[in-house]
């Protein structure tokens, strides 16, 4: 009998997989075999968002980007603060 | 006369810089379409093939024409700063006013977040530049969600970066993203923002808890009709920020869950059912017409 308990774990570990692009999506479902259409809707649309997401988001304006920018820029301290330790 | 040839030299150079940035975004679009085996039949993927129709975008081509963009760019630097301003133009990541055209030094965007903010509390400019180019979008998205308002999101936006360049120096590196971060900076400012509106009005019903409904903005910047953005756009907010914090920002459970103030298992479960009603109103077509009027 499917559970949410279990849907949630089979759609954690497809998405782990996935995120990881070592198997394909067929294989994640025939792990998961009686969730396998709902979590083969899911995941298609976890690719689409994946896919489309940076470039359809909501952007601020390049004029707010680059007076924000300029003015955090003036701010920040010319003076190494506590912690300010070279990477 | 020279004033009139160097309004149209920077013209020209906008419009050919303009271009090609869509020309590479639509190509990089198309591509990843293609990887991940879907089909490609929205506008971006018209005007690449159209392109790819004209030009065969090879690397024999591409060359070219960067160099006709950087040519320009050369020239308007010149035109505008004096003839040996432009000498200095490539390899300097110096983006005060008036340097719009500087090509960025590309090894400050290979950088991990824990070195540049160690470079950044050292007083390094280009290392919090590069921070802040990084996040600066996502933290206004993440807010645009939260106030539904551009403007109030731009000003909260401004607000988070200046509290975090406040506390820069407190930023210690446990595996965390600078993202996740700055996320609750923003989040704190939002929900306490509108505990003041609240306080001091009446007529605040948004009916959905702390967070807004989704904003015109947010439809009006979808392109080429995504049905799944705009089903996103019609979820609670609850659900749209776990969405887009996982599969937008690419956040793990714990920086998704340090950031919504929820347990990881609480994430998953929510990441579950915001799945499922983004699924529910694809299938029914139930889209709220949030994004309707916006076509």
């Amino acid at each position: 009998m499917a559970t949410l308990a279990g849907i949630v774990a089979a759609l954690a570990d497809c998405l782990e997989v996935l995120e990881e692009g070592g198997e394909e999506l067929e294989a994640c479902l025939s792990k998961h075999e009686r969730y396998r259409q709902e979590l083969g809707a899911l995941l298609e649309i976890v690719q689409d968002l994946k896919i489309t997401g940076q470039e359809e988001e909501p952007h601020p304006s390049d004029e707010f980007l680059k007076d924000l920018k300029a003015k955090l820029l003036r701010e920040l301290p010319a003076t190494p603060q506590r912690g300010g330790d070279e990477g | 006369m020279y004033y009139g040839l160097r309004e149209e030299i920077l013209k020209r150079s906008k419009h050919v810089k303009e271009t090609t940035s869509t020309l590479r975004r639509d190509y990089r679009r198309v591509q990843r379409k293609r990887e991940a085996g879907l089909g490609v039949h929205s506008k971006a993927g018209e005007r690449v093939r159209k392109l790819l129709t004209t030009y065969t975008l090879g690397l024999g081509d591409v060359a070219p024409l960067a160099s006709v963009v950087m040519f320009w760019q050369s020239l308007c630097y010149c035109l505008v700063n004096g003839p040996l301003a432009g000498l200095g133009l490539l390899g300097r990541g110096d983006d005060s006013p008036g340097r719009g055209l500087v090509v960025k030094d590309p090894g400050y965007a290979s950088l991990a977040d824990e070195t540049l903010v160690g470079r950044a509390t050292a007083g390094d400019r280009e290392a919090f530049g590069e921070l802040y180019e990084r996040c600066v979008s996502r933290v206004f998205r993440h807010v645009l969600y939260m106030v539904n308002d551009v403007d109030v999101a731009q000003d909260l936006t401004e607000q988070t970066f200046l509290r975090a360049l406040e506390a820069i120096h407190r930023y210690e590196w446990q595996g965390v993203p600078f993202l996740a971060w700055l996320l609750p900076i923003a989040r704190n400012l939002c929900l306490n923002g509108q505990r003041v509106q609240r306080n001091n009005s009446s007529i605040h019903n948004k009916g959905n808890g702390d967070i807004a409904a989704p904003s015109e903005f947010y439809c009006e910047a979808k392109l080429d009709g995504e049905a799944v953005w705009e089903a996103l756009a019609a979820l609670e907010g609850d659900q749209r920020q776990v969405i887009v914090l996982r599969f937008v920002d690419g956040l793990s459970y714990a920086d998704v869950a340090g950031v919504l103030g929820k347990s990881v298992g609480a994430v998953t479960v929510a990441q579950y059912r915001a799945l499922r009603a983004l699924r529910r109103r694809l299938e029914n077509g139930n889209l709220g017409g949030h994004c309707r009027s916006s076509g």
